[in-house]
């Protein structure tokens, strides 16, 4: 589990800020099955927590690990990771990173490693690709070796409704062995705001320093964190929606998610007067000169009581009653 | 209960066409002619009791709203300045009607685009704050897209997705959250905004 984890983060850039610099926090708890060579699979309980800060070209990350195997060894790491970011030009950004981390193991001293690097990003916030390469040693305190490596790997990162996915995959050169590929796959479905499921599979290189060969993995976990997300169980959006669209300098509002023979909008720019909109298809059309800016409807489907948009957020209309806001553009 | 129905007609009749002096209801004329006479458009104070009138509202309730909306469009007209438009006055007067926005966030937008109208920019202040969000982020959010040169289409996509997210079930901050870096991408980069930069927006702090 040591290396994949370690990769990834090295090399997969910290997500950037969006409107100002933040402080995050990522919290993991799970069990991992770990096959490592010709040693017999282990199960593992793990929890691991990451701290970001993301600033408009800086980000810093402390990350550390923990682990119970099921043959009772005990295993640590973390892991400290700066980096300087470029501007974005054209959806491509630069990335310098330095890292410092360490790991040990009950009934074993422990090892440290020092690595630097670069990473292209091409992409946005939502979904993005890099590519990225680094060097760097690393140390075992029992025999004082010292091994140096070199690492190249392409990293993918989408983040859609509800779901973060990740994938990073390859290879390490080190001194002395033929070269180790690693890959991993990361997906988290968020349930709730700030608590996702997640999954993750992963094959290490062979840890040279140490004389341990390649490890695959899978983990299961629940990861908490301090951004919120939006989640996957969203119900669908059901009764009337009203959307004000902007064309050609001319104004209109559409009504759509209705059946009926039937619909009226009373609104300011229809001086509060019942206006009767005209069926275009699935969706029920007003054209008219609307003043760009916040505006308060309400419709009536079939002579029915006045009703707010459901995708509209509601407002006192200090009368009685309650208005939908809608801004149009 | 039929007199002041007339009356309040006979308002908003007179506020379009002729003077307050043939009113009925003086409370109303005596509004809507003190907001003339403080430059501010009556057009929101006739449509507050058109609203009233058709809503079959009480008389008092009526009188005591059209207060109300001359009130907060004094209190826009300020935070705007120095030249809002109609539009911009009619906007500030709704948001300011909505709990928890203040003056300053209107003044904060006025000064992240002092010479465009800014009606578009505040409604989606108060979508994000009816909401949910907290009218300081929610501020500070509107100003950097301002700032940023967002059109008016992106931001009124950004406060629809958002209200829409939030009457599935969504959590609002989140929303806002996975919708901003939706949009950030496309916009400007920070500090090619003339006015500001996100790091100079007045109120912004680190969470």
């Amino acid at each position: 589990m040591r290396r994949p984890w370690h990769i990834l983060l090295f090399l997969c850039l910290a997500t950037p800020r969006i409107t100002r610099a933040q402080w995050q926090a990522t919290a993991n708890a799970g069990a991992s099955r770990l096959k490592q060579g010709f040693f017999p699979e282990t199960n593992a309980a793990t929890l691991s927590g990451t701290t970001d800060y993301l600033g408009d070209y800086a980000a810093f990350r402390l990350a550390a690990l923990g682990s119970r195997a099921s043959d009772d060894r005990l295993t640590g790491q973390w892991l400290a990771i700066a980096s300087a970011v470029t501007p974005t030009w054209r959806l491509l950004t630069l990335q310098a990173t330095a890292a410092l981390g360490a790991f040990a193991q009950s009934h074993d001293v422990p090892t440290t490693s020092a690595d630097v690097g670069a990473q292209l990003r091409i992409g946005d916030l939502t979904r993005a690709v890099s590519l990225g390469g680094g060097i760097g040693q690393s140390a075992h305190h029992g025999d004082y070796a010292v091994h140096s490596f070199f690492d190249a790997g392409f990293s993918w990162y989408h983040e859609r409704e509800g779901l973060s996915l990740s994938a990073a995959i390859g290879s390490r050169a080190q001194e002395g062995v033929r070269a180790s590929e690693w890959y991993l796959a990361d997906a988290t479905a968020w349930v709730a705001p700030h608590t996702g499921i997640n999954l993750a599979i992963g094959r290490s290189p062979d840890d040279v320093v140490r004389g341990v060969p390649s490890a695959r993995y899978i983990t299961a976990a629940l990861r908490f964190t301090t951004a919120p997300h939006v989640t996957v169980f969203r119900g669908p959006l059901t009764g009337p929606r009203i959307v004000a669209i902007r064309s050609n300098g001319e104004s209109r509002v559409e009504v759509a998610g209705v059946t009926a023979a039937r619909v009226e909008l009373m609104a300011d720019f229809t001086e509060w007067q019942p206006v009767s909109l005209d069926r275009a298809g699935d969706v029920w059309r007003l054209a008219r000169a609307i003043s760009p800016g916040l505006h308060r409807v309400a419709l009536r489907i079939d002579g029915g009581e006045w009703v707010v948009p459901k995708n509209l957020a509601k407002s006192d209309d200090e009368l009685g009653g309650a208005v939908g806001l809608l801004t149009v553009p | 209960m039929m007199r002041v129905v007339v009356a309040a007609c006979c308002a908003v009749f007179a506020a379009q066409s002729a003077s307050a002096q043939d009113v009925a209801d003086p409370q109303l004329a005596q509004v809507i002619e003190a907001a003339r006479a403080k430059g501010l458009p009556t057009d929101p104070i006739v449509a507050k009791v058109r609203q009233g009138v058709i809503m079959h509202a009480a008389p008092a309730r009526i009188v005591a709203a059209a207060q109300a909306v001359a009130a907060r469009m004094e209190q826009a007209r300020d935070a705007l300045a120095p030249h809002p438009t109609a539009s911009d006055i009619a906007a500030g007067e709704d948001a300011l009607a909505i709990k928890g926005v203040t003056t300053d966030a209107l003044a904060a937008i006025r000064a992240a685009n002092p010479r465009e109208p800014v009606a578009v920019p505040v409604g989606v202040l108060v979508q994000l704050v009816a909401s949910g969000i907290a009218t300081p982020k929610a501020t500070q959010i509107v100003t950097a897209l301002v700032s940023r040169k967002a059109t008016n289409a992106q931001l009124v996509a950004l406060g629809n997705t958002v209200n829409g997210d939030v009457a599935r079930g969504s959590n609002a901050e989140a929303s806002l959250d996975f919708r901003l870096r939706m949009l950030m991408p496309s916009l400007a980069p920070p500090g090619a905004g003339n006015i500001t930069t996100l790091q100079t927006l007045p109120g912004s702090k680190k969470p």
